[in-house]
């Protein structure tokens, strides 16, 4: 498996946890969203216009993002999307399922290379 | 800055979405693009490679299309409130059934009561019409059913005392001979009673005889064995049978080995030829024969066998023709052919003068009877499902003037007319859609009930059932009654002035004028059809209860009959015949209770029988212009079991035996001597037929003795000599069942072998005579009774809305002075008005309608003034009732209260 297309596997499971963890804080709007994960994954993860609108959607209409049109003075209005509390229960059960599959993960390579 | 949103929205062009969701999508995505081209330039990039760069992240022409696709097919919902136009018309009808759904949970109590009253319409209408569709609409259950019909002879010169005449032998005979146009026609002679012997109690059955070939013509195969064989009919050839399913079941616990086995009718013995299949169903009495009376249905069929006298050209007629057109041959064709064979066996001196063919198609001639009174009873029911819609009009009318501002703000943010319209279309379909669920089940037990005290005359009713003709049919009706329902509020909504509504700027504005007009238009419309439905139910009740008390010319009450049949191959001689008779009469008037017995050879209400001729000495008229008589046969006591009076002259006696006397009706006597004494007169049954004269002896009351609807019949009653059958009849105070025992054993004592069926009271035949009428009196009153309700239920909603509606008006006329009086007639005149209009056109309908039931009336003519007076006054007092609530009410109204309130 070549980088590029482990890397395409890697951002279709993950997409939704990392989108759902950025706006866990706070709402934020789409660029923020693509920015951010550029920013904290070094560069190595990036989402195209044309993937990450379609999954905020997605996301929203799963009822896990609640998006919404904020005017802010001198500004263009933008979309803001927050965490809805159905997103908040998937995050922490999509986070606990991760953790469990890193640690499971490191134990088998750990004892590989032990 | 480049703009991007062409770039954006040529992408998304292939997704149809909505202009606003696809603008939604294009700035946010404009917006990114902003973004990150201001960030390209700030580390340096030209603008150029900016662009480049950008665009890029669009990935491609039709990326983000397909990626969009799985979101956006059902994400986009249309807002419901603005109603626009939605592109898919599938999912906008679902959105408006969502909507319907919501808005018919808002408000439980009208959903509640619309979806029942239309249950109970749709439910009514089911039952009729699947009664309506299996004995009226559906083809006969035999093969090819349209080439059967029914041959009878019109004689004008007869056709006001018999419209139409049964053939006799004679014609059949030469009909079944010569016409080439037919490729078959059998007879059957109904209502013949077999003592069936051996093997248990003697059992009296009731048998039709059918030439050889009935059943071939009819095209059924019996399920078990053969038809009868060409030579069955013939003289001479050997007795053979075919039962019925039923007998064959009951009887001879359904053996397989019966056919070819011998059973004794009679006295004789009979070979089981057949066993038809259980649904075979074959005519009964009139349904066939005009002139008969009410015959059981037959438990097993005999060949025809005609006498020698009977083959004479002016005897019996009283069969029953069903004939089988060759394919291709027209009804007009064949009836040609038939009438050409008649005329050269009929001259004009004949008893039959010229007589004419008449083929009825069978299934219209089975069906003659009640096709009037079911169509009557369709049109009732569905008046008052039209009245439950019109009500139901009325209530969505209200609420959509409650709803008027709501549908203002929906046309204000650019909802259409047509949408605004099916949403509301849609409403009243899914009530309509529900009702006619609920009205299935409804149907169901409905029709169980309705088959349960149905009339046993009523042709075909084992054909009556809930199939997908008339589930069909629920369906329409149920789509029609949601659309009557919803098209008047829906088109009111859909022309409103929202601007008018929203100025108003509260969901209370007061009731335009329009609005009020189509609702008392409405109940105008209710008032129309419960009226001519009240007319309609008054005159059949009035009819019924003339029927029910009309001088009958004879005694119903204690008066017990039984049927006896003698076995014919014992009794061959008249004398031991008479001898069974005197004995068994002697014996039954000696029983505990009995006070006098009598017997006849046919009781009152069995119909026409043994109409003939009253031949005077010298009479040269030809006979279909003589006087006509009904001859019976009666034992002495018979005058006196059945408290007829002796008006002059003598009774008959024993000792009358082999001689001329007779007994006249008055009736005879009025139209053959009249104004001459006719005792000791002398005339003939038919002088040609050498028969032996009459005298008159004596004279008595009239009676109605063909059926309760004809006056008076002119009667000959002969002393009863020794016949192989025969009505019992006592005069008792015990009930039929404390008698049975008694009567049983002492007609056993005599002869074993004598079946006795059971014993009915006189009074039970008069009420099986008026079974008919009673079953459609009744459902036609129910009717009525139902749309009564409903009218005043339509009146009184409408009041009680007004009333709330003008509370703040009332208030204000009682502070300016207006007495509570004036209130009160102010309340009762908006609420009666559209009644007395309602009442005006329903006169007018009823009087239209008199001419379809006018049929089904006796002694009541259908223009009865005091009958439209009564059912106009009626519902006034009803529809005034139904204002006294509202107008107490707003008599009511404090006028602080009211104007504070506002």
């Amino acid at each position: 498996m070549d980088s590029t297309a482990s890397q395409m596997e890697w951002k279709k499971g993950s997409a939704e946890l990392l989108i759902l963890s950025l706006v866990e804080a706070r709402p934020r709007h789409g660029y923020e969203i693509s920015k951010l994960i550029e920013q904290r994954s070094g560069g190595t993860v990036r989402f195209h216009v044309a993937s990450l609108y379609p999954l905020l959607y997605r996301l929203e209409r799963r009822g896990w993002l609640h998006g919404r049109w904020v005017e802010k003075s001198g500004q263009r209005r933008r979309r803001y999307y927050r965490l809805t509390r159905q997103g908040r229960r998937v995050l922490a059960s999509q986070l606990r399922g991760w953790r469990e599959f890193v640690v499971g993960i490191n134990r088998i390579t750990e004892a590989e290379n032990a | 800055m480049p703009d991007w949103k062409p770039e954006i929205l040529r992408r998304l062009a292939p997704l149809k979405l909505s202009p606003a969701r696809e603008a939604e999508i294009a700035e946010e995505i404009a917006q990114h693009l902003d973004d990150r081209y201001q960030e390209l330039l700030a580390t340096g990039q030209s603008e150029d490679a900016a662009f480049r760069i950008a665009i890029d992240e669009l990935n491609g022409d039709d990326f983000l299309a397909r990626s969009l696709r799985h979101v956006e097919r059902d994400l986009y919902r249309e807002p419901i409130a603005p109603g626009k136009d939605s592109n898919n018309f599938l999912s906008g009808i679902f959105q408006d059934i969502r909507y319907a759904l919501r808005m018919l949970r808002k408000s439980p109590g009208f959903t509640a009561v619309a979806i029942l009253t239309l249950a109970l319409g749709i439910g009514a209408n089911t039952a009729i019409f699947s009664i309506v569709d299996g004995v009226l609409l559906q083809p006969l259950e035999y093969p090819k059913p349209g080439q059967l019909f029914a041959v009878q002879l019109f004689v004008p010169k007869l056709a006001r005392k018999f419209p139409m005449v049964p053939p006799n032998p004679a014609v059949y005979l030469a009909w079944s001979r010569q016409a080439k146009s037919l490729a078959g026609i059998g007879v059957v002679d109904e209502g013949i009673t077999l003592n069936l012997t051996g093997g248990g109690e003697a059992t009296l059955l009731s048998a039709d005889a059918v030439t050889s070939n009935l059943f071939d013509v009819l095209g059924v195969r019996p399920q078990l064995g053969r038809n009868f064989l060409p030579d069955a009919d013939q003289a001479g050839y050997k007795h053979e049978v075919i039962l019925t399913n039923g007998l064959w079941r009951n009887r001879f616990h359904g053996d397989p080995g019966i056919i070819g086995h011998t059973i004794s009718l009679n006295g004789s013995p009979y070979t089981v030829a057949g066993v038809l299949s259980a649904d075979f169903q074959f005519p009964q009495g009139e349904q066939l024969i005009p002139t008969s009376g009410p015959i059981p249905k037959a438990d097993l069929f005999v060949p025809e066998v005609f006498e020698k006298w009977e083959l004479a050209v002016d005897a019996g007629f009283g069969l029953g023709a069903i004939a089988r057109l060759k394919p291709g041959v027209s009804r007009e064709q064949a009836t040609a052919e038939l009438n050409l064979i008649l005329s050269q066996r009929f001259h004009s001196q004949s008893f039959m003068p010229h007589p004419r063919t008449v083929l009825m198609p069978l299934r219209d001639m089975i069906v003659r009877n009640s096709k009037r009174e079911l169509w009557v009873l369709f049109a009732a029911v569905l008046a008052v499902l039209l009245i439950i819609c019109v009500n139901m009009a009325n209530l969505v009318l209200t609420q959509a003037t409650a709803r008027e501002h709501e549908t203002a703000i929906r046309s204000a943010l650019g909802a259409s007319r047509g949408r605004l319209l099916r949403q509301t279309l849609t409403e009243t379909l899914l009530l309509g859609a529900l009702g006619g669920a609920l009205g299935l089940v409804l149907a169901h037990w409905a029709l169980w009930a309705l088959l349960a005290v149905a009339p046993p005359g009523l042709p075909r009713l084992h054909n009556v059932r809930l199939d997908a003709v008339v589930l069909g049919f629920t369906l329409v009706i149920s789509v029609l009654a949601g659309l009557l329902a919803g098209l008047l509020p829906a088109w009111r909504m859909a022309h409103s002035n929202p601007e008018d509504a929203l100025r108003s700027g509260s969901a209370r504005t007061g009731d335009t004028g329009k609005g009020l007009l189509a609702r008392e238009l409405l109940v105008g419309a209710g008032t129309a059809l419960s009226t001519t439905l009240l007319v309609a139910a008054g005159l059949l009740i009035a009819s019924f209860a003339k029927l029910e008390n009309v001088p009958k010319g004879f005694a119903v009450e204690h008066i017990l009959t039984v049927n006896l049949q003698l076995p014919a191959a014992q009794y061959t001689q008249g004398q031991e015949r008479s001898e069974f008779w005197r004995n068994v009469l002697a014996a039954t008037s000696a029983l505990p209770g009995v006070e006098s017995s009598a017997v006849t050879n046919w009781l009152p209400l069995g119909g026409e029988w043994n109409d003939d001729p009253v031949d005077l000495p010298g009479d040269t008229r030809p006979i279909a212009e003589r006087p006509f008589a009904s001859y019976r046969r009666v034992s002495p006591e018979f005058f006196k079991v059945l408290g007829i009076p002796l008006l002059r002259g003598r009774e008959l006696t024993w000792a009358d035996a082999g001689t001329p006397a007779v007994v006249i009706s008055a009736a005879t006597a009025k139209s053959v001597w009249p104004g001459v004494n006719p005792l000791g007169q002398r005339f003939d049954v038919d002088s040609s037929s050498g028969f032996p004269g009459f005298r008159v002896v004596g004279v008595v009351g009239d009676t109605r003795s063909v059926s309760l609807f004809k006056a008076a019949t002119p009667m000959v009653y002969e002393l009863y000599g020794g016949g192989l059958t025969g009505s019992l009849t006592l005069r008792t105070r015990l009930r039929a069942t404390a008698v049975a025992p008694d009567l049983r054993r002492a007609i056993w004592k005599i002869d074993p072998s004598v079946a006795i069926p059971p014993i009915h009271s006189l009074g039970q035949i008069v009420s099986a005579s008026l079974a008919p009428e009673r079953f459609r009196t009744l459902l036609i009153s129910l009717f009525a009774v139902a749309a009564l309700l409903l009218a005043c239920m339509g009146v009184y909603g409408v009041v009680s809305y007004s009333v709330t509606r003008r509370t703040h008006e009332i208030g204000i006329r009682v502070a300016l002075g207006a007495r509570t009086s004036d209130v009160c007639r102010m309340v009762f005149v908006q609420g009666l008005r559209p009644v007395v209009l309602g009442l005006v056109v329903g006169i007018g309908a009823a009087l239209a309608a008199g001419r379809l039931i006018a049929a089904l009336l006796f002694e009541v003519r259908p223009y009865d003034p005091l009958m439209m007076a009564t059912a106009a006054g009626a519902l006034m007092a009803a529809a005034a009732l139904a204002c006294a609530l509202p107008a107490r009410r707003a008599m009511r109204v404090d006028p602080m209260v009211a104007l504070r309130y506002e």
